[in-house]
């Protein structure tokens, strides 16, 4: 974290601290956090990132701590040129190695194998091609705060953190990245496939699936088992190698020389890439109606924007063709397509009101009251709302029907987005923390949070953006914002866009690594931005500001490869229509949101040794802590006010009660150790005298 | 300075307007999400429209005046069928008109058997007036009314089945005999027991190997090439009928049809007007079961009831694939399960169920009981299906 703060001229004294945006990463783990460290300062953005495949199963779990190899280091390095084309030489193998890894959730030696096989070349690239020093020593740095954050330490660093930011302000954004949402869930370690590295001994893949249900008495079933495990691994391999069909390939921006990406500016860029990609840049000038926001369709095509002043317009913004304009005269908070461009919902004044695509008002949702934010649910059709009573609606769009209403109890929130991995809202509230909420439970899920999650970046008014590991809940690298930044988005292939001020910096792999300087950054003259999005399967930024809408370019930021029947960008009407009766038909219920979303897949083990187990692992754990049951002694008929009182002030904890608790454990602490005398302490060297002692030896 | 930016060209456009719309397709799965989620609902959706497009009442034969009692079926042409019914009358179907094409007056009293031969050029039929009749079987014949052949028993007849192969068939009754259709007596007669025999079956596999019911609840192997029977198998319960494979069965007033390897009933159907039925056949494309019943009726069924009879197209195909698979892989969540399992039967059927339901469940707690408090072992565990077993003999 220093070496960014020093890079980027961060030579300035802390100011005074306090979250601004929140960055949440997920990945497969089994920790639980608490909420303690995320609390601290009001947030202004989150936002939920799945790195790509191969960096995030690199940077995988512990492991790679321990092991900070050639492995780890190349496929952090990607960003590298040289790195890139070396693994553009074997597509196939390198495809075939994530499919694989994801092959059957981890379970799979063979699939590891092909990983192996794959990486390498990667690695070797990184290895020896690679003079660029700052991926290593992001690189090494990571590996310093993550020792240094074995285990008290840095729980210690985590409460430095909330102190210092306790008296901040909170304000917040929150963003989740589409790409993030396949987990590697080896690193669950459901202890049956192999954990550790398996690059030496190479079972086939019949002994492997052989092995693997040997202890499954029923014949007929070990039978179908096996058959589906090979079935699997097939149609993990037969994918991989499906891909190089696949037609179109991501854009890049590479520097000579001593450029450097970021200075590249906009105008630079238009002029070198083909027209029709420069064509997908433009500004809108709206500078009486603003702050703008705006949001896209899943598919990318269409977007709408909405000032706060209640200009609200929708248009097909690569043919600049309108779809309708309103004045609404009244504040607009926020603004949100719904399933697809028929349809969008606005948070005005005091309702929340659905527009069609004509502009014709068609709902005023009048449950929800003085809302902030807006999300759509696409999967779920759920619109969810937070304002600033602090109230988490969810409404159905396709019955009509107010699904749940929960409240928050942390007062009013402007920070919200859903995780697309399980559907999961994040609320950024005013008091520092962060919320994940299904429609399930009228308490948030927050302590299940890092299940997914792995990177949590916050930025506060101090200026500092960090990445937290979230399932240690330790800090990994900070970055260096100059002034506080306003809004988060993280694209299809895992850029993540921060905007501060009138700046706007991309940054690619800034969360697996630590990343020395931003891939792309751009200036919006004399406005503020308050709004960012990238399009989906468009390598283009669009930024809502004070002063209109502005649509940037970013070579390498959204998906090439499009699935036309999950979001089509080439759609056609008919097509359209059959899309939204079929995503009408596959609609998930609400209560299907879980934390984890291959949940129903899986056994439901409540069986007597499962309980047993469970019961004796609780009551272990009890003995650990020192609480041992004891029954209460109640006496009847002595609960008079007074005395009530007087108990309850037993329980109050105030400054004074604890100075005098820590000063009573110190002196207690340190009369144990007087009583033991100074060789309890620790056994001494040998000596030569020892010899002539027969006590102790 | 390197750039590019992604652009989509001329790969994802169709050629003219009269194509349809390229559909890209792209398997990663980060771009499908809720992945499990989704296909359970969809395993839930189609689950639940098999049950909403379960109609598998296809058509009823009428013509008969008295209850139906056996049928054959053609071994060559799969729209013919021939019924015999309580009354003595056997039709000839057409199943695609659903029209009689021929009718014989054949035997006083019940027909209790038919079978026809395998080039079906001739039908063999038994009645309770002990003759044994041979029919040409031709459709345009004038004068196939009455039998090529006729043959008195001394004892009355139970039922009848044709070789596979050869020109012989057997009749049961008191004794299991075996006649060549060029003679008037039996090549051989067995006997095992003095109990009368139900029902005769010969393997169509192993071609020479009879099996047959008997009312003191036994199972009997013969072997056609030697004398003697091969092995008998007693039973719990009586067996009514006998089928090789595939299994039939039938209860009641209602049709259940069973899987191979299950020891439940896949599906069950029945109708208000439907009562006791005698004879049940698959069709030979195994699309459609047909069953005759004592109100003078054959009922067609389909097979799989939700199946969609007519030509697919190969969307339609492919999606009805998608579904069956997504139907196996999610049957056992109890979701899926329980729409799945759900059948709709008989008020007599339903309670009779209950009823047993408490029985069953009685001796099981019994028996646990026992077991409970026996010397560990001497209470073994029977496996359900060999339960029904009493003995062998051989």
């Amino acid at each position: 974290m220093s070496t960014a703060k020093k890079n980027q001229g961060g030579s300035k004294p802390a100011r005074k601290p306090a979250l601004r945006f929140f960055h949440v990463d997920s990945d497969g783990n089994d920790t639980r956090p608490s909420t303690s460290t995320a609390s601290a300062a009001p947030l202004s953005d989150v936002d939920i990132l799945a790195a790509d495949l191969a960096s995030a199963s690199n940077a995988r779990g512990g492991k790679r701590r321990h092991e900070p190899s050639a492995d780890g280091a190349s496929s952090s390095s990607n960003s590298n040129s040289n790195n890139r084309n070396k693994i553009k030489e074997d597509p196939v193998m390198l495809r075939a190695a994530k499919r694989a890894r994801q092959y059957h959730r981890g379970l799979d030696q063979h699939a590891q194998e092909a990983a192996s096989r794959g990486r390498p070349t990667a690695a070797a690239a990184a290895d020896s091609d690679d003079d660029d020093h700052e991926d290593q020593e992001g690189h090494g740095d990571q590996d310093d705060q993550d020792d240094e954050d074995a285990d008290p330490v840095i729980s210690m660093a985590t409460k430095e953190h909330t102190k210092r930011q306790q008296n901040a302000l909170l304000q917040g954004v929150i963003a989740v990245n589409p790409s993030s949402a396949v987990p590697d869930k080896q690193s669950k370690g459901k202890g049956k496939g192999p954990s550790k590295d398996q690059d030496d001994g190479q079972p086939s893949l019949n002994s492997t699936v052989k092995a693997m249900y040997k202890n499954v008495d029923d014949k007929k079933l070990k039978a179908r088992l096996e058959k589906n495990e090979r079935q699997m691994y097939d149609s993990a391999m037969k994918a991989a190698r499906a891909e190089v069909l696949l037609p179109a390939e991501a854009g890049f921006l590479e520097a000579d020389g001593i450029e450097k990406t970021y200075q590249f500016k906009q105008a630079q860029i238009a002029a070198n890439v083909d027209m029709s990609s420069a064509n997908k840049m433009f500004e809108l000038d709206l500078p009486t109606l603003g702050p703008y926001r705006m949001s896209y369709t899943r598919n990318g095509r269409h977007m709408v924007i909405a000032g706060k002043k209640g200009h609200v317009a929708t248009f097909d913004w690569k043919t600049g063709k309108l779809g309708c304009e309103l004045h609404l005269m009244e504040t607009c908070r926020d603004v949100k397509w719904l399933h697809n461009e028929t349809m969008f919902a606005v948070a005005q004044k005091k309702y929340v009101y659905i527009y069609d695509h004509s502009g014709t008002e068609i709902h005023c949702l009048r449950k929800h009251i003085d809302v902030n934010r807006l999300d759509f649910l696409p999967y779920h059709f759920l619109l969810v709302s937070v304002g600033n009573a602090g109230y988490l609606k969810y409404q159905d769009t396709s019955t009509g029907q107010l699904v749940v209403e929960h409240r928050t109890k942390l007062g009013s929130c402007d920070v919200m987005r859903h995780n697309p991995y399980n559907a999961v809202e994040l609320l950024g509230h005013t008091n520092g923390t962060v919320t994940m909420w299904s429609p399930n439970m009228t308490t948030p899920l927050v302590k299940m949070l890092c299940h997914r999650c792995m990177y949590m970046t916050t930025a506060g008014l101090d200026g500092q953006m960090k990445v937290w590991d979230l399932r240690t809940y330790k800090e990994l690298h900070s970055y260096y914002t100059p002034t506080p930044a306003t809004s988060l988005d993280i694209s299809q292939s895992g850029l993540l866009a921060v905007g501060h001020g009138p700046h706007i910096q991309v940054w690619k792999d800034a969360l697996a690594t630590k990343v020395r300087s931003p891939y792309m950054s751009h200036l919006v003259a004399g406005s503020i931005v308050s709004n960012m999005q990238f399009c989906p399967f468009e390598d283009v930024l669009g930024v809502g500001h004070a002063r209109g809408i502005s649509s940037l370019l970013v070579p390498g930021a959204g998906e090439a490869n499009f699935d036309a029947l999950e979001a089509n960008p080439l759609q056609t009407k008919k097509q359209r229509q059959e899309a939204e009766v079929k995503s009408l038909l596959d609609k998930l219920q609400p209560n299907m949101i879980t934390l984890d979303p291959w949940q129903l897949g899986t056994l439901r083990r409540n069986d007597a040794n499962t309980q047993m187990a469970a019961a004796q692992a609780a009551e272990q754990a009890e003995q650990e802590a020192g609480m041992e049951y004891a029954p209460r002694q109640r006496s009847r008929g002595r609960s008079s006010t007074m005395r009530r009182y007087i108990r309850k002030q037993k329980n109050v904890m105030d400054e004074n009660k604890l100075a005098l608790k820590t000063k009573l454990d110190e002196e207690r602490k340190a009369r144990i150790q007087q009583q033991a005398g100074p060789s309890a302490q620790a056994p001494s060297k040998p000596t030569a005298l020892d010899r002539f002692s027969f006590t102790r030896r | 300075m390197r750039v590019k930016a992604m652009q989509r060209g001329a790969e994802h456009l169709r050629e003219t307007l009269s194509d349809l719309p390229k559909l890209q397709r792209n398997i990663d799965p980060k771009l499908h999400p809720f992945e499990q989620a989704r296909e359970y609902t969809r395993a839930l959706n189609a689950t639940k429209l098999e049950r909403v497009f379960a109609k598998p009442f296809v058509g009823a034969l009428s013509g008969h005046t008295d209850g139906v009692f056996c049928m054959a079926k053609h071994p060559l042409r799969i729209s013919s069928l021939l019924s015999g019914s309580c009354d003595g009358e056997i039709r000839l179907w057409n199943l695609v008109s659903e029209e009689t094409i021929r009718t014989y007056n054949a035997h006083q009293g019940f027909v209790r058997g038919v079978c026809i031969s395998p080039l079906g050029d001739y039908f063999i039929s038994v009645g309770d007036d002990k003759h044994i009749k041979q029919w040409r079987l031709d459709y345009d014949a004038v004068d196939a009314d009455l039998p090529i052949n006729a043959i008195i028993t001394k004892n009355s007849l139970t039922g009848c089945d044709h070789h596979r192969k050869d020109s012989q068939f057997a009749t049961s009754g008191s004794v299991v005999e075996l006649w060549d259709v060029h003679r008037s007596d039996p090549i051989s007669t067995y006997s095992w027991g003095a109990d009368t025999v139900t029902t005769v079956r010969f393997n169509p596999v192993e071609t020479n190997i009879l099996a047959t019911c008997g009312s003191d609840r036994n199972i009997a192997l013969y072997d056609i090439r030697g004398n003697t029977p091969m092995r008998k198998v007693i039973l719990g319960m009586r067996s009514n009928a006998i089928a090789w494979n595939p299994m039939e069965a039938f209860n009641f007033t209602s049709v259940r049809i069973y899987r191979m390897s299950e020891g439940h009933s896949r599906d069950i159907y029945h109708t208000k007007r439907m009562q006791r039925i005698f004879t049940v056949k698959w069709s030979s494309d195994s699309k459609f079961i047909f069953c005759g019943s004592d109100e003078t009726n054959i009922r067609i069924w389909k097979a799989e009831a939700a199946e969609k009879l007519g030509t697919l197209l190969p969307r339609e195909r492919a999606a009805l694939e998608y579904a069956d698979k997504l139907k196996d892989s999610f049957k056992h969540h109890p979701a899926v399960k329980r729409i799945a399992r759900h059948r709709h039967v008989p008020k007599a059927i339903h309670s009779a169920q209950k009823e047993k339901r408490i029985m069953v469940d009685a001796r099981k707690t019994k028996e646990g009981k026992v077991r409970a408090h026996s010397k560990p072992g001497s209470v073994p565990f029977k496996i359900e299906r060999k339960k029904h077993i009493v003995t062998q003999v051989k």
